[in-house]
């Protein structure tokens, strides 16, 4: 299970802020300034990378490539975009965030997709399990046939 | 040039506001490839798939085709599209997953359509959260609208989509680390052989995995038929290609990645002219002509490239390859002090790819000579 969760990037194994501030430092966003960007963002978020900020507002991350290259360097708090290239955009966004006026399109971390599934096919269960029994089937058989 | 006319095929709603929306989509043509494929046999619109010799737009260049023809007859099949897209400077399948989200639909019905496959599902990586829900609303939307779930606009077929959020690992573009990180496990890539999930992939059972991108073609290849989508070529393989995969030497248009130093990155959709003076070079969008130094290629797991006269003659001077280099050399050219070591850093393991082309993703270079006729590939990096 740690194994599992400490695999994968986006599973935290300790407590983070309501924000997760993510900028990437990969080749693209490096070159155009993605380190220096994450300097500033360490004294204007009050955390340094990894952390979390004593209001308990911001995480800051340093992360791999984001796949917004031609927006470099890339930024995205709680897995979202928000193209903010410079310090001082950066700063904006930060008071932005603290008073709370980016809410509607940014949800605390946590919430990573909003628009919920609605829909999907409906099987019979007998249908279902008859589909179950022919794959296994199938399944048996080709083992049966490499042992052979 | 012939090919500034060639039509636009995954693209072709970039103008638009409101592309990601079932309106938007119905108003531009949007099922009408997936109406005419359900017209046709399955095995038609896989020979469809297979005349256009569409490419694998995921970075190996496997013909999609000939993979559909892989996958093994089995009661229970699955489609997994990858759109875990992470490769330094790549940003293709995160434009059409935002943007375009109901032509990525399509073509997955369309692919389920040939395959004969009842369950599909799309891997996109989690950090898309705004593309997360903009395609789980258009499969939303599509269900709706009948295009998606049982007997869909009527035929006898069904189908359901499974979207499914990645959790952040750069391994998991590897389609067999995909599939393991979608049966929940870690995205460790599986020992090989079996090579191909075509024949035990997804919960053991037979899997095709395609790119976002060959998704996105199918609509527009159905409706203008496989020899049409030929037709509309532009971008030529380097030869021996040619030699592995027989006739798939050109290819229509696909999106390149172009950012850095400019005034508009965007999506390299046309071929570019050459750069014969400055002033024409700056309404091409580069900043500052006299800065260009080592170029990446679209993908950094292939060779720089720079200039040895960059400083003096800007991007006109002659490329070359730095895998044949020295870092202090490409240093030198590049015009970086000993102490900008990150630069270095950075760089080395990107020009100290073994051999000339390095890496297998490395296909979608044009030979040299073919830069003059097609324009040669942008700028993504420049130097400190």
């Amino acid at each position: 299970m740690r194994g599992t969760a400490s695999f994968y990037d986006m599973f935290h194994l300790e407590p983070v802020g309501k924000y997760v501030v993510g900028i990437c430092t990969n080749i693209a966003c490096l070159l155009a300034g993605g380190q220096e960007l994450l300097e500033h963002a360490e004294t204007s978020l009050g955390c340094a990378v990894g952390s979390t900020s004593d209001d308990g507002l911001f995480t800051l991350e340093e992360t791999e490539c984001l796949a917004d290259c031609n927006i470099a360097p890339c930024v995205q708090v709680n897995h979202r975009f928000v193209r903010t290239t410079t310090p001082e955009a950066l700063d904006q966004l930060a008071n932005e965030l603290r008073s709370g006026r980016r809410d509607s399109d940014i949800p605390s971390h946590g919430t990573l997709i909003r628009v919920r599934r609605s829909v999907g096919l409906r099987a019979e269960k007998s249908e279902v399990s008859g589909q179950r029994a022919a794959a296994k089937a199938a399944r048996d058989e080709r083992a049966s046939g490499e042992r052979a | 040039m012939a090919m500034l006319d060639s039509p636009r095929i995954v693209t072709s709603r970039e103008g638009f506001d409101d592309s990601y929306t079932m309106s938007r989509y119905l108003a531009t043509g949007g099922y009408e490839g997936l109406k005419k494929a359900l017209t046709m046999f399955p095995e038609a619109v896989a020979k469809e798939v297979d005349d256009a010799s569409l490419l694998g737009r995921g970075g190996a260049g496997f013909p999609a085709g000939r993979k559909w023809s892989m996958l093994r007859k089995s009661p229970v099949s699955y489609l997994v599209v990858n759109g875990d897209e992470s490769e330094p400077a790549t940003f293709k399948d995160h434009f059409l997953v935002e943007r375009d989200p109901h032509q990525l639909i399509e073509g997955v019905i369309i692919a389920s359509y040939a395959l004969q496959v009842s369950q599909a599902f799309i891997f996109l990586r989690g950090e898309f959260a705004l593309g997360l829900e903009r395609v789980q609303q258009a499969v939303n939307d599509a269900y709706e609208h009948g295009a998606l779930g049982s007997k869909i606009f009527g035929s006898d077929f069904s189908l359901d989509i499974v979207i499914h959020p990645g959790a952040g690992a750069y391994i998991c573009g590897e389609e067999t680390a995909l599939i393991e990180a979608l049966e929940g496990k870690r995205g460790f890539p599986r020992i090989k052989p079996p090579f191909f999930p075509a024949v035990t992939g997804l919960y053991g059972e037979p899997t095709v995995v395609n790119n976002v991108e060959t998704m996105a073609n199918l609509p527009w290849i159905v409706l203008n038929g496989g020899s049409g989508f030929r037709r509309s070529r532009w971008w030529t393989f380097r030869r021996h290609e040619t030699l592995r995969f027989g006739r798939t030497r050109k290819q229509p248009r696909r999106l390149r990645n172009r950012d850095g130093e400019e005034h508009l990155p965007r999506f390299d959709l046309r071929p570019q002219p050459r750069w014969r003076n400055p002033q024409r070079q700056e309404d091409q969008g580069l900043h500052s002509w006299r800065r260009v130094g080592p170029l990446v290629w679209s993908r950094s797991s292939r060779p720089a490239a720079w200039s040895r006269r960059s400083r003096r003659k800007g991007i006109d001077a002659r490329f070359r390859f730095s895998g044949c280099h020295g870092r202090n050399e490409l240093r030198r050219a590049c015009g970086v002090a000993h102490h900008e070591v990150l630069l270095e850093r950075v760089l080395w393991p990107v020009h100290a790819v073994p051999g000339r082309f390095g890496l297998d993703r490395a296909r979608d270079v044009p030979p040299r000579a073919r830069w003059r006729s097609h324009g040669r590939p942008r700028v993504v990096a420049r130097p400190l």
